[in-house]
């Protein structure tokens, strides 16, 4: 965060759109940057599952924030933009999947610039004509690799989704026009993709079903798909009593496990976030898999690394992807194992109230610590704010950092 | 299964190192001088400056100069609005083969950082020397099929180069510039179905790519170190079959954008090696019975225009620009004869959608000439020479003078700073 931020002074972008959790202000495109990589960096936002693991608040948010504040927009029109940028995503991630994931693409990235000429041209009042060559303009330029995955850069590209969408509804908000069959035309959008894609899905049932009511909401900061594991993990660590020595760690879990986030020893906190392996090992260890079970210090500590490297993966090809079977054997020879089929924060087991609430302090201790509950009561009064100045208030810290 | 070599550290090796003796810093030269003066041309544009104007807006902090306007803007933004411009008109550099350009994307990067960092002109030409050359390298590895795929190399590669050039510029050793490339190359974009203005947008964006990549990797931020190679890198999702043997043989040694030309036709690039094949058949007019152009798919796509309604139409047309060429001088005017030879244009996708292009002419009488783009040489056409002339014909004389006095201090020692040479 900090060099985005020294990268963002470096290259001139003084601005007045917010950063949350900075005091930090920049222009409107390297803001959204900052604010996507930020809520995409520690992989605890919201999933969208069917489109291919879509990660849409981020990119909805960092599109909708700074414009929505200088443009001094309502609570309620900025929340509409928020849910068409959400569900804009989430329609053309499915349009795309599960092709265009299993072939390396990062779907928040590639489906997020659309999204993010939508959202914030909506914000701007932007009508139908300047709308579609926007999101067309945006749509020409899909970015990220999952080779990046385990990398700050993957942070990045929801960043960048969100920039270069701002900046095409400003250009078309000054009336650059493209051509916007770029979505369904041969060679184009959906072709470029993925070998296999459905753009019906992109308008099926439009306006009648929501797919923002699928999201979904992690109970720890990784790739989705480690969840499962970690949840049978920390159900065989409540039996384990006593801290008798592990002999070895067996996870029998869904083909996209091993594609994802096989990493055995992870060398930090980022790549530790696509280790199925250091969720497990957290969990049978610490009994958590929280932020701090990821930070650098505790991803090197020796125990864990001790237990990683005792630790195999066995995919189960009957498995679906909410199900995992962690097997533990000690050293004794005793074996405790335990099979989740849906993992908590799924759509099946989604997380409570107080769940969300602990989460949310849990995510704002570091850099707003105790306003928790501020934060929320101005995320709930935005359907009926005359604008958006409490919800930024409540977001940036009270004296310079 | 054979791991393929380390292409972003390659790259990124030859983008941070010493450079051999023998680098063509005289065509460097010469793509920053036609970049230079398409940015001025592209300024003429009302449609350009639309998106200027936006561009200008940003990045409050002057560090560097939008061309035109002279009005000073963020490093990225100058970078981003020079670009734009440059692309706009379609005036300047362009790889003969692949029918890439990536002087526009290249030069704006290198120049705004440049400016901002005052210095000397003889940095920028290696700074672009080596930009360019790293595109050029990565579009020859990608080949035909990531075009096929869809994609605008000039804008992927291009933004890849442009880092490059911009990292080179921000003195990154070789580790930094291996998260530059990295960044360029993860954020590499750009569909060719989006049309012409969506494509000049495209390369404007490839510029700002290449100079924030430079600054975020001058910052610490990494990114995958086999950005480009790896099994889910920007080979594997955006070309698929990389040629890396063509990315790393020679690299330093044999320059490959010291064969860049400049586009002597006024239409879209990718027409541009058939035109130059279709120059070197003999004139047969009336005398053509079928004319077949084997081209990769994707060119076929958007460059398939065989009754083209207006000269922006004609600017992307295969047909039109065969016909054209192959009548020689006076064939814009045989309007007749155009249309025919037009109609008599077969376009026929190379095996397996790919290139390279390939052209024959068959005469009445079943005679047949055929020659392919890997024989092209340089032609006097497509030399430096002929732009100056160009510009002076098609810039105001204004801008044609501020060119001038920009090119003399370019084409000089070497010594002087680029911050003074944009402020003449």
């Amino acid at each position: 965060m900090e060099q985005v931020l020294e990268t963002a002074r470096g290259t001139g972008a003084r601005g007045a759109c917010p950063i949350p959790g900075r005091e930090d202000r920049a222009d409107c495109y390297f803001a959204a940057v900052a604010t996507a990589l930020a809520a995409h960096l520690d992989d605890f936002d919201d999933t969208h599952l069917e489109s291919g693991n879509v990660h849409a608040g981020s990119v909805a948010m960092a599109a909708t924030l700074g414009p929505g504040l200088l443009h001094r927009v309502s609570g309620p029109r900025y929340l509409a933009a928020f849910a068409i940028g959400c569900e804009t995503m989430f329609r053309t991630g499915m349009a795309l999947a599960p092709a265009h994931h299993e072939e390396g693409w990062q779907p928040s990235a590639t489906v997020g610039p659309m999204a993010s000429a939508l959202a914030c041209g909506l914000v701007l009042g932007l009508d139908r004509a300047p709308l579609t060559h926007a999101m067309a303009l945006a749509a020409s330029q899909p970015l990220g690799h999952r080779e990046s995955f385990g990398t700050p850069a993957k942070a990045l590209h929801p960043g960048l989704a969100a920039g270069s969408g701002i900046l095409a509804a400003l250009l078309a908000r000054r009336g650059v026009e493209v051509d916007p069959l770029v979505f369904e035309t041969r060679g184009g959008f959906f072709d470029a993709l993925a070998r296999r894609h459905h753009p019906e899905e992109v308008v099926s049932g439009l306006g009648q079903r929501w797919e923002l009511l699928r999201n979904t909401y992690k109970p720890y900061p990784c790739g989705v798909v480690c969840h499962p594991a970690i949840d049978a993990a920390l159900l065989i660590r409540q039996s384990l009593g006593s801290r008798e020595p592990i002999a070895g760690v067996e996870i029998r879990c869904h083909a996209l496990v091993t594609e994802l986030v096989d990493r055995p020893q992870p060398d930090d906190g980022l790549q530790a976030r696509f280790s199925v392996q250091h969720g497990v090992a957290a969990a049978l260890l610490w009994g958590a898999a929280g932020l701090d079970e990821y930070e650098d210090r505790r991803v090197r500590d020796k125990e864990v690394r001790a237990l990683r490297a005792l630790t195999s993966l066995r995919v189960e090809p009957t498995f679906h992807r909410e199900q995992a079977e962690v097997v533990v054997t000690l050293a004794a020879g005793r074996q405790f194992a335990r099979q989740v089929k849906g993992a908590r924060g799924s759509l099946e087991r989604p997380l409570s109230e107080p769940d969300l609430t602990a989460k949310l302090e849990a995510l704002t201790r570091r850099h707003l610590p105790g306003r928790a509950r501020e934060i929320e009561a101005a995320v709930r009064s935005l359907k009926e704010a005359p604008d958006l100045d409490r919800l930024v208030q409540a977001l940036t810290p009270p004296t310079p950092r | 299964m054979t791991a393929p070599p380390p292409a972003t550290r390659i790259l990124a090796a030859f983008a941070a190192g010493p450079l051999s003796a023998g680098n063509p810093a005289e065509r460097a030269t010469e793509v920053v001088g036609a970049s230079l003066g398409g940015s001025l041309l592209g300024t003429t544009s009302p449609e350009a400056m639309r998106a200027l104007v936006v561009f200008s807006e940003f990045g409050s902090t002057p560090q560097a100069t939008i061309l035109g306007p002279g009005r000073r803007a963020g490093v990225a933004w100058a970078a981003r609005a020079n670009a734009l411009a440059a692309s706009w008109v379609g005036m300047g550099d362009l790889q003969p083969v692949l029918g890439l350009r990536f002087g526009p994307s290249v030069v704006p990067a290198a120049l705004a950082v440049a400016e901002l960092n005052q210095l000397t002109v003889q940095r920028l030409r290696e700074a672009v020397a080596v930009g360019l050359e790293v595109a050029c390298r990565l579009a020859s590895a990608l080949g035909y099929a990531h075009a096929g795929r869809g994609w605008e190399p000039s804008c992927t590669c291009g933004a890849v180069g442009a880092a490059a050039a911009a990292g080179r510029l921000a003195d990154l050793d070789q580790e930094s510039m291996t998260a530059a490339i990295a960044l360029a190359a993860t954020q590499a974009s750009g569909l060719a179905a989006a049309g012409r203005e969506a494509t000049s947008l495209l390369h404007a964006r490839a510029a700002a790519v290449g100079v924030e990549s430079a600054f975020l990797a001058r910052s610490g931020f990494t990114a995958a170190r086999a950005a480009i190679e790896g099994r889910r890198g920007m080979n594997a999702l955006m070309a698929g079959e990389g040629r890396f043997d063509l990315l790393a043989d020679g690299l330093g040694e044999l320059w490959q954008m010291d064969s860049l030309i400049f586009n002597p036709h006024d239409c879209e690039a990718r027409c541009h090696p058939a035109i130059e094949l279709a120059r070197r058949l003999p004139r047969a007019g009336q005398e053509i019975q079928e004319v077949v152009l084997e081209a990769p798919a994707v060119f076929l796509t958007h460059l398939d225009r065989p009754r083209p309604e207006s000269m922006e139409e004609a600017r992307e047309s295969l047909q039109h620009q065969m016909a054209l060429a192959l009548l020689g001088s006076g064939g814009a005017s045989a309007g007749d004869a155009l249309a025919s030879i037009r109609g008599r244009v077969r376009l026929v996708a190379s095996p397996r959608g790919e290139g390279p292009v390939r052209l024959t002419v068959i005469q009445r009488g079943g005679r047949r000439w055929s020659l392919s783009a890997p024989e092209l040489q340089l032609t006097s056409a497509g030399t430096w020479q002929g732009m100056p002339a160009r510009l002076e014909a098609a810039l105001p004389p204004t801008q044609f003078g501020t060119w001038h006095r920009i090119w003399e201090r370019l084409r000089g020692p070497g010594g002087l700073s680029v911050a003074s040479v944009i402020a003449s």
